[in-house]
């Protein structure tokens, strides 16, 4: 491992991210989280430069280490902005950070090895969001595309050598999907996209949101008119 | 709670009939088939899998040689759903003489695959399962279809299956 990246973990990284942690516990002061947060954004443009400079030493590994860092360190902002969300009744914002967190959580582990260990704060995730939130229901759209377009590299996906999910120099490989048509939407449970849910439902002629249960409309057609304007 | 996997073996139509009948290249010995192979009425019809593009790299990695089904400069239209906890394969056709030839071929093939799923899923997406059909030709020239839908550990039981198939009367 690079030493430049070694001695920034143990001097920069590790203790911020001590620090920070200390926080995410809903008992927290809010200022201290709001706080954490910006210091998180602090620590992740380091990270950024350091990544940049393994990039341009075609450091691959120390590159890719960065990133997992950088999502590592997003995972953090993301838990502390679930609760900041959730004292400010914010609570379609506390469910998008819980599913950020989730998911850059996630990325940190795929990216490089020196994030095997936050498998364990995935399953703290977890317990939160069976803790907090009531079952989701969730709606996913199918797809069909004539190409897609590696964002690596630029080829058509598939030319080239790159494979989606991974990490390459400090970047995930994804897919860009081009020239597409939308065949359908469906209600599942498990999604690749836990954002996209029902969010609010009619129950009796009411149309209430999914998670406070707060009245959205007693007309749901007004609802829908009002998001159509 | 631990996934058991789930392993199903169907007839499934004369693929080189079906060729025929969609205009559609003959495979040499390795194949991609589209999701609805053997229903569409016609080649504008066809659906690749989401993931056949990736399996494309992951065979070409290996030196696995694959056939395109679909003529040069022509495109099958790819399905992307998000709807599935699964990874979701396309259908792998082997030739039998493929699989007699290359007693290799196979485990590379499945693999390769796991290989990469390995690294997809690490850690966090244990619990996400696999769905991979492999379509064989028999010594016989018929067809049949294994299905194979569980956790990436249990891919590596498809192999034998698959063999035992293709032998069988």
């Amino acid at each position: 491992m690079n030493r430049r990246v070694i001695k920034f973990l143990e001097t920069i990284f590790n203790p911020t991210i001590e620090e920070c942690e200390k926080y995410c516990f809903i008992v927290r002061g809010i200022e201290y989280q709001r706080d954490a947060v910006l210091r998180l954004d602090e620590l992740k443009g380091q990270i950024a430069k350091i990544k940049s400079a393994m990039v341009q030493e075609l450091d691959e590994d120390a590159a890719n280490c960065c990133l997992s860092l950088e999502m590592g360190a997003s995972a953090l902002q993301h838990e502390l902005s679930l609760w900041i969300a959730i004292k400010e009744d914010r609570m379609d914002d506390a469910w998008d950070e819980l599913v950020s967190a989730e998911s850059t959580t996630d990325a940190a582990v795929r990216a490089h090895k020196i994030s095997d260990h936050m498998v364990r704060y995935y399953y703290r995730l977890q317990a939160i969001e069976k803790l907090l939130f009531p079952k989701i229901i969730f709606t996913s759209p199918g797809y069909t595309y004539q190409f897609s377009r590696c964002t690596i590299c630029g080829s058509e996906y598939g030319s080239c050598d790159h494979l989606k999910g991974l990490a390459y120099m400090g970047e995930f490989c994804t897919q860009e999907l081009l020239e597409v048509s939308i065949r359908e939407l469906s209600i599942v449970d498990e999604p690749a996209n836990r954002h996209a849910r029902i969010t609010s439902m009619t129950i009796d002629g009411v149309m209430r949101d999914h998670l406070t249960w707060r009245v959205v409309s007693v007309d749901p057609h007004e609802h829908v008119s009002n998001l159509e304007n | 709670m631990t996934r058991e996997p789930e392993i199903s073996i169907s007839d499934y139509p004369n693929v080189k009939e079906r060729i025929n009948l969609l205009g559609l290249q003959m495979p040499s010995s390795i194949a991609l088939l589209p999701r609805n192979f053997d229903t569409a009425d016609s080649k504008d019809d066809l659906l690749h899998e989401g993931e056949a593009p990736t399996v494309r790299v992951l065979f070409r990695k290996a030196q696995i040689v694959e056939t395109p089904i679909e003529l040069p400069g022509e495109v099958i239209p790819k399905i992307a759903e998000h709807d599935f906890h699964d990874w979701i394969a396309p259908i792998l056709l082997y030739s039998y003489s493929a699989l007699t030839q290359n007693s290799a071929l196979l485990n590379i093939s499945l693999g390769v695959i796991s290989n990469y799923l390995t690294d997809l899923f690490k850690g966090l997406s244990s619990n996400r399962g696999v769905r991979l059909d492999i379509v064989v030709e028999k010594k016989n020239g018929s067809y049949k279809k294994v299905h194979y839908e569980g956790p990436l550990e249990g891919l590596a039981t498809v192999e034998d299956v698959v063999y035992r198939v293709i032998q069988d009367e």
